[in-house]
């Protein structure tokens, strides 16, 4: 009597819980984004048309996006497999591999491109190998690429491992007693239950592979209009105290990154209400 | 269909799973294959359905050797005992998915799938769930959408691993009778594994009772209840009160035994064991006897009765209630087994061997 009935979760602790959460997100993720859009905001959106509208940031930002689609889409069916190997198959070394695969999280980007660099250029020791042939792989998009794979490749692989983990193996002999070959099991049964998983481990490659940059300045050669990445181009512009220009490139990558996972987004919300389930 | 099994053997590693099974099963036939968990029935199941490859032996189908065919071309119906239902389709995609797989020039067209899925979700009783997912459907009605998963290819043989295991008891019960009329209903060969004496048989024509690899008999309920062909049998069955005795011309004797309901048997004098049920014992009171009732404890219906000798060896007794006479705790009474299986020592020893069949009288009032 006399106290108001308050509807109260049988959760503890959601308005505290709520409120760091909230604070913490504002204070990490909103707040420079904030910043830099109130820095594009007071260049203008003409002047940051300008900016962008220039041969060497369209090509800088064209390289970007183009060479880290083609990372993540590696990293989706190479991480797929191995997250299947590691997960299905019993083999020697396996832990030290499945344990191998966090090394580029681990890694400081720098290290890891020049590793690289000195494996693939012309006089390392895979380069060597590959310059006989007449492939250049470091100093050339092919050097971008293979940095990009590498960092982004833990991120599909450990989505989807656990997912692979609960498939149960009666599931896949039920379809063999039902008739399926292989292949087809492999197409109807086992990709629909990875699918929402394995996009989930595109997405983090590819927003991973868009926003790197020490791994790839160390082997991309750098060359304006080629090898040249816009994160790098950003770089260039702060060093030439130019930040007008640095937060307009800023500003398009931002927008062109968020329209991709907004429409991954879209692609999952849409396979999920399709398929029903996860 | 008939199914002929030849000395099928198995081993993981060290471990016989099969130890060389024979069986034959005929056309239409409802099988249970029973045992403890260990006993190698799974594993059999595996390998008529293709799962699984014996070591040696041979499996033929219609006089088809099976071992030669892979799981995707027997056309057998297989319910898993987690059902294993895919859990990104519709009831009615799962249903249908056995037909829809078919290479396009034996596939039946759409509407003919339709027709065929929709006339099975009748038949399951579910035809108001075709659109649900997996995970949207309690256990009993996944269990219903397995069985309709593996009767839409018209399987020449229906397996079933345990298909109640998961279930509550009512639900149990009422999927026993309606898989009964099921099968009535499509007539194929079926076999199930179940670990539960009750369910095999209730359901089965015929039981096929396991036990370490091994066969160790195959019967009706009464041929098995009555007349268990080993020691491992009669234990399963529930014959857990095992008293050594003495067969002197074809009887069993023993203080404290009165065997006259028991037939004679046809077995050498010398060291016998003997194997009762509980609930098949009754007590006379004996001043003479070892046995000492020690404790008891009604549940209604039975009373739980233990009695001590005074070595300290215990056995159990089961008494109705209402029809057997009163007994007092702390007096002595006599056995009078009204069935019972004797095995010759050495046999009784070594659980899994062959052992000859006691001659047994029927229940006796």
């Amino acid at each position: 009597m006399g106290r108001p009935l308050v509807h109260r979760s049988p959760m503890p602790g959601l308005g505290l819980s709520m409120g760091i959460t909230l604070t913490m997100l504002s204070l990490v993720v909103l707040l420079p984004i904030g910043a830099l859009l109130l820095k594009g905001a007071s260049y203008g959106i003409e002047g940051i048309w300008e900016t962008v509208n220039r041969e060497r940031v369209w090509a800088a930002l064209f390289l970007s996006f183009r060479l880290s689609l083609f990372a993540a889409v590696f990293n989706l069916i190479f991480g797929v497999l191995l997250a299947w190997v590691l997960v299905r198959y019993r083999f020697p070394g396996r832990r030290i591999l499945d344990a191998s695969v966090d090394l580029p999280f681990a890694l400081p980007t720098a290290v890891a491109g020049i590793a690289l660099t000195a494996l693939y250029a012309p006089n390392g020791a895979f380069g060597s190998l590959a310059a006989s042939i007449g492939w250049k792989i470091a100093y050339s998009q092919w050097g971008i690429l293979l940095a990009l794979v590498f960092v982004g490749l833990p991120f599909v692989t450990r989505t989807v491992q656990p997912v692979v983990e609960e498939i149960e193996r009666e599931v896949e002999e039920a379809s063999a007693t039902l008739g399926a070959t292989r292949l087809h099991t492999l197409r109807h049964v086992i990709a629909p239950m990875l699918a929402p998983a394995a996009l989930t481990g595109f997405a983090l490659a590819l927003a991973r592979a868009v926003g790197e940059y020490g791994s790839v300045i160390f082997i991309a050669g750098n060359i304006p209009l080629v090898t040249e990445i816009a994160p790098l181009l950003i770089v260039i512009q702060l060093e030439e105290f130019n930040y007008d220009a640095a937060a307009a490139i800023g500003i398009a990558m931002l927008l062109i990154s968020f329209a991709m996972l907004l429409v991954i987004n879209l692609i999952q919300v849409w396979s999920r209400r399709r398929i029903g389930y996860v | 269909m008939t199914i002929a099994i030849s000395s099928l053997t198995k081993s993981f590693g060290p471990t016989h799973v099969l130890r060389g099974i024979d069986l034959g099963i005929e056309a239409g036939e409802l099988v249970a294959l029973l045992g403890p968990s260990g006993s190698g029935k799974t594993t059999l199941l595996k390998i008529i359905a293709g799962l699984d490859w014996p070591d040696a032996g041979a499996l033929a189908v219609d006089g088809q050797d099976w071992l030669a065919l892979p799981a995707q071309k027997r056309r057998i119906g297989f319910v898993f005992q987690s059902y294993a239902l895919f859990p990104h389709m519709t009831v009615r995609d799962n249903i249908a998915f056995g037909l829809t797989v078919r290479p396009r020039a034996e596939r039946p067209g759409k509407s003919v799938i339709a027709a065929r899925v929709d006339q099975l979700l009748g038949l399951l009783q579910i035809p108001h769930l075709a659109d649900r997912f997996p995970t949207q459907l309690s256990g009993g009605q996944r269990q219903r959408v397995a069985l309709g998963r593996a009767l839409a290819i018209e399987p020449s043989v229906l397996l079933l691993d345990e298909p109640f295991g998961a279930l509550d008891a009512a639900i149990r019960r009422d999927l026993r009778r309606w898989l009964r009329e099921v099968h009535e209903a499509t007539k194929s060969t079926t076999i199930f594994v179940t670990h539960d004496q009750e369910e095999a048989f209730e359901m089965a024509d015929r039981v096929v009772v396991m036990g370490e690899g091994r066969i160790e008999q195959i019967g009706t309920a009464d041929q098995i209840h009555d007349h268990p062909a080993s020691p491992f049998v009669a234990r399963f069955m529930g014959a857990v009160v095992e008293l050594p005795v003495a067969l002197r011309a074809g009887r069993v004797e023993a203080a404290g035994l009165d065997a006259s309901a028991l037939e004679r048997r046809a077995m050498a004098d010398g060291p016998a064991r003997l194997f009762l049920r509980p609930d098949a014992i009754a007590l006379e009171p004996d001043a003479a006897s070892p046995w000492v009732l020690s404790h008891k404890a009604s549940n209604g219906a039975v009373i739980r009765a233990t009695l001590r000798r005074e070595d300290g060896t215990e056995l159990p007794v089961d008494l109705l209630r209402h029809s057997a006479p009163e007994v007092t705790l702390g007096a002595a009474y006599r056995l009078r087994p009204l069935t019972g299986a004797v095995f010759s020592a050495e046999g009784a020893a070594q659980s899994g061997g062959p052992s000859p069949l006691p001659l047994l009288k029927e229940h006796r009032k």
